[in-house]
């Protein structure tokens, strides 16, 4: 059985041929609330109050328990794919019961033997048992009255079909772990309406089902166990149509009294494991507790707690009735779970920011406390700067202002004393002229200079002059100057020295007019002995 | 549809719908603006911190490095670095350098100083004071036009470069000059132009004051 605290917790319309038996089916109960006859008046508003009030407004099951249910077995569908399934089976429905608003399709297993060992096993696809249920006044008033009370639909089902699995797990209890299970199990329970309910399984699927009228087992068990066991022989002699053999095995279940179970047992002669239980015994036989019952002969609260906390129907039933009820509700329902969902999410959600917009809160009075402390060491370390006696921008100002006019200075004076040295004690200045030259700062528009280009030393040009007397000759004084120019470049390595006019040489850019036929001395007189060199420097 | 649902269940549908968008509201609406906004809040202390103690740490490193660098910048205090260009001033010490290196004779012209707005100073609520300072120069030798100029460099107020020398022997050492010059006759061999460069820093508030400032050609033996 279901663990308890999952079990569903329902109310359960159990429609019988005389009234509809209210049940409120708990964990661990089934207690028979109210039997509504349908001639009742005000049979709808009574039966939805009941569900509201004394039901508490749980999901209804409603158990169809009725005589008039169709059945046709073996029904077999043509090979679709799976897509188209529904469709087909649900036409195959339609065309099979046409007027019968309620219907539904069981797919039934095949696990005759003959065909496993002639090896068809798609012999069982694509069966199926279809159930059908008439059009009455009983299931409308019923519908109507779940319409009614407001609360949710869980579903639509038949007795005998949703019982069949409860009659194989008792003949499996019955057979213990050492003994096979009969193929056969024919459950036989009274109703309150006295109704006697046969649900026969073959394989655990339902084969057959009979409700047959029978006297009350309390007035007399002897009649009542021959009036059953004429309705037993019946079903057997059914049964040989749907191919039972007494070789198969077969469990006979009594729910009763047990006078009338042990009258009952003498009057069975056909092969079969006989057990007659209560009620209660029944339920505990099957881990299934159904509370206290007044009346241990009747084998309802037995269908209605099975069915009752069944967490997947054998046979859900399809009604337009049902669906027009159920549906809205269940997107009601499933909009509820939404929202809840949704609310639950968001709840976190707000929990969780909150609890974050506190934790950040509280981190930053905690910072604001160590900006507090930051800035007044900041300002002490000001005032300490301060308590020095003056501006300390002022002095870096002042500083780098100094440092970049002096990276901007020529250092004419060093570079006098090496042309001195250069020049020696022979050779003597005309003229010297220093001019400092404009660095090439290549501009490109739309930036800055760079930090290198403006960092760059102060490039120097030089211009030295020395002039000789005429009577000096011409070689003695090109080679003096040529030395000069190796000394001064000796001197200043990180210069450039050329020398930019050598004695009696005349550039090309210079004009020159004489006469001649002249003595050597007035040509001496006109001759340049004017020497320049030009210093360039210092190198980058 | 009522008659399907029940009011119960309706009224169960609005009141979650209603609690779904009032948490919704609280959540998005307040709750996600203010804890990015406090978030911002935090980072920025934060930022601030980080700022507030790399200061508070270049302080202290600087600490040391300024003691340092009082001594200098008082000795450019001295020197006349954060002088409002005193003609007056240059003037003696243009003469004081003049008699010191014996130069003959140096003929000195000191133009407007230009107001120069520069980084270095310029966050301090400085400005540079520029001026072109041009001597002539007549001495007896180069030597002397040597010293002058590297007391000029040294011994001007302020901050003085050289920007430009021109120089040229005007007579040959023969025996009338000598006889000249043991005579005790000034006699000028060399002759040359020096073109400076002069500069310190002065207040920006100060520059007004300094509009009506006195430059002109100023000769002097």
């Amino acid at each position: 059985m279901a663990i308890s605290f999952l079990t569903p917790s329902r109310t359960v319309l159990l429609i019988g041929d005389e009234a509809l038996y209210v049940y409120k089916v708990t964990h661990n109960a089934a207690s028979l609330v109210d039997s509504v006859p349908w001639q009742t008046e005000d049979f709808e508003d009574f039966v939805a109050g009941l569900v509201r009030k004394e039901c508490g407004g749980r999901p209804i099951l409603v158990l169809n328990d009725m005589t008039d249910q169709h059945f046709k077995g073996g029904q077999r569908l043509p090979k679709v794919g799976l897509m188209d399934r529904s469709n087909v089976l649900s036409r195959k429905i339609q065309v099979a019961f046409p007027n019968y608003p309620v219907r539904g399709a069981l797919p039934v297993k095949v696990t005759d033997k003959k065909s496993s060992k002639d090896g068809d096993k798609s012999q069982g696809k694509g069966l199926y048992l279809f159930a059908a249920v008439p059009a009455s006044d009983q299931i409308t008033k019923t519908l109507l009255a779940v319409r009614l009370s407001m609360a949710p639909v869980a579903g639509f089902v038949l007795l005998p079909v949703e019982s069949s699995d409860m009659a194989l797990a008792l003949s499996v209890k019955l057979a213990g772990k050492g003994r096979k299970v009969p193929r056969w199990t024919v459950f036989i329970g009274q109703h309150q309406n006295g109704a006697l309910r046969q649900v026969i399984t073959r394989d655990g699927q339902l084969a057959m089902t009979r409700m047959t009228p029978v006297s009350d087992a309390d007035s007399d068990p002897e009649v009542w166990a021959r009036e059953v066991h004429q309705e037993f022989k019946a079903t057997v002699g059914y049964l040989s149509r749907f191919g039972y053999s007494q070789e198969d095995g077969t469990d006979v279940i009594v729910i009763c009294n047990k006078e009338a179970g042990s009258a009952l047992e003498k009057l069975i002669e056909s092969p079969c494991k006989y057990k007659a239980f209560t009620t209660p015994e029944a339920a505990r036989l099957l881990g299934m507790p159904i509370g206290r019952q007044d009346e241990t002969r009747y084998a309802e609260p037995l269908h209605v707690a099975w069915a009752g906390r069944k967490a997947k129907f054998t046979l859900p039933m399809e009604a337009t009735e049902i669906k027009k009820i159920h549906g809205p509700r269940q997107m009601v329902a499933a909009a509820v779970l939404l929202m809840v969902l949704g609310g639950g999410y968001q709840a976190y959600q707000l929990v969780s920011l909150t609890q974050s917009l506190f934790e950040t809160r509280g981190d930053y009075t905690v910072q604001r406390g160590v900006l507090t402390q930051a800035e007044s060491e900041h300002q002490a370390e000001v005032k300490r700067m301060e308590a020095l006696g003056f501006d300390v921008n002022l002095i870096q100002g002042a500083i780098t202002a100094y440092e970049s006019f002096e990276s901007d200075r020529m250092k004419v004076v060093p570079l006098f004393q090496k042309i001195g040295e250069a020049l020696g004690s022979d050779l003597r200045l005309d003229a010297i002229a220093v001019d400092r030259i404009a660095p090439v700062v290549v501009e490109v528009p739309g930036a800055e200079p760079s930090a290198d280009q403006t960092a760059q030393p102060v490039t120097v040009e030089t211009k030295l002059s020395l002039s000789f007397p005429p009577t000096i000759q011409l070689e003695f004084g090109i080679r003096e100057i040529s030395n000069l120019r190796k000394r001064l470049a000796e001197r200043l390595p990180e210069y450039d020295v050329e020398i930019t006019r050598q004695i009696a040489r005349p550039e090309y850019t210079q004009n020159i007019k004489g006469v001649a036929g002249r003595t050597a001395e007035e040509i001496a007189v006109e001759e340049d002995y004017v020497a320049e060199l030009t210093i360039r420097g210092p190198k980058k | 549809m009522i008659q399907i649902l029940g009011v119960k269940r309706i009224l169960v549908l609005i009141i979650l719908l209603a609690a779904n968008i009032s948490l919704a509201a609280v959540v998005y609406l307040y709750l996600v603006p203010e804890s990015d906004n406090m978030t911002r809040q935090l980072q920025e202390t934060r930022a601030k911190i980080a700022s507030e103690r790399a200061e508070t740490d270049r302080l202290r490193t600087e600490f040391q490095a300024i003691q340092e660098q009082k001594n200098r910048f008082e000795t450019l205090q001295a020197a006349g670095f954060m002088s409002d260009q005193n003609r007056l001033v240059a003037r003696r010490r243009i003469m004081d350098i003049q008699k010191y290196t014996k130069v003959l004779r140096a003929g000195y012209d000191i133009s407007s100083a230009n107001v120069v707005r520069d980084k270095a100073v310029e966050g301090i609520g400085y400005v540079i004071l520029s001026t072109p300072v041009s001597v002539e120069i007549e001495a007896l030798d180069d030597l002397d036009v040597y010293n002058f100029i590297y007391w000029m460099e040294n011994a001007f107020p302020g901050h003085t470069s050289v920007q430009q020398i021109s120089m040229a022997r005007v007579l040959d050492v023969n025996e009338a000059v000598i006889r000249q010059i043991g005579s005790g006759v000034p006699t000028t061999l060399v002759k040359g132009t020096v073109d400076f460069l002069w500069q310190t820093i002065v207040p920006e508030s100060s520059v007004q004051s300094l509009d009506g400032l006195n430059t002109g050609e100023v000769l002097d033996r």
